[in-house]
């Protein structure tokens, strides 16, 4: 059965305001999102493959938007976490600006079998590639707003 | 113009599908017809439909890994070029792939 972007959306795993100083600050506060939520099981074995995808190149796409991403045996349940932060945070970008939303791709490591959620998360993706919806999402001001705009 | 295209990205789980969304709106605002096949983490997505490879003017590899079915490319002028420079600057990409097109004339 097929589910929708709106359905895969987990708001309880996206927070507007949120606050961080640093890149691994904000990726600390959506990384225990997923963990208290089921997504990963083990913050430090998740980290480590999120950092081994930065090692390979920039996840900043430019617009204040970055997808920090990788497959982890730390991940139990793919999802993705986004979060507003209220400041601009410091991250290797392509345009050379810092980063306010930060979406955190949790993706199983394995082999097929979960093709509609990958399916899901690349259109996510996509989504993050297009200026008008990056400029509502840097407009919203809730989880709701956020979750309707990637819908 | 007639572009068809590859993105294809180092996890192939996000970039890919950000170079090709990028590559798209360039495209179609520039006024040109696109069809880019993504080979990610799921496999092939939106394969180039065959009637598409023959009417193209020009093809583009935006990849950091290993693309397949290249050769489906012989006889086209193909642009190989990181997912890095499509997501930073699709319309700039886009521009140059014009004028590389043109000089074919």
């Amino acid at each position: 059965m097929d589910i929708s972007i709106e359905n895969f959306l987990d708001e309880k795993i996206m927070g507007v305001d949120l606050e961080a100083e640093t890149k691994d600050d904000a990726i600390q506060v959506l990384s225990k999102m997923l963990l208290n939520e089921g997504y990963i099981n083990n913050i430090d074995d998740y980290k480590k493959d999120i950092y081994y995808r930065e090692s390979l190149g920039t996840t900043g796409i430019g617009n204040y938007i970055a997808i920090p991403h990788g497959k982890s045996e730390g991940v139990y349940k793919n999802g993705i976490a986004i979060g507003k932060f209220k400041n601009e945070i410091p991250w290797e970008t392509l345009d050379d600006k810092g980063v306010k939303i930060v979406c955190l791709f949790a993706v199983r490591d394995e082999e097929g079998g979960s093709d509609m959620h990958l399916k899901l998360l690349a259109s996510i993706a996509g989504k993050l590639g297009n200026d008008n919806v990056v400029e509502n999402l840097l407009n919203a001001t809730s989880v709701i707003e956020m979750t309707n705009i990637l819908s | 113009m007639n572009i068809v295209g590859i993105a294809a990205c180092t996890a192939g789980i996000a970039h890919t599908y950000v170079a090709k969304e990028k590559l798209v709106n360039a495209a179609e605002s520039a006024g040109h017809k696109i069809h880019i096949e993504t080979q990610g983490t799921i496999g092939i997505q939106d394969p180039i439909p065959d009637e598409m490879l023959k009417v193209a003017d020009i093809a583009i590899i935006a990849a950091d890994v290993k693309v397949s079915g290249k050769d489906r490319f012989q006889g086209i002028k193909t642009v190989e070029i990181p997912t890095d420079v499509v997501i930073k600057s699709p319309n700039k990409f886009i521009k140059k792939i014009e004028e590389i097109a043109r000089k074919g004339d």
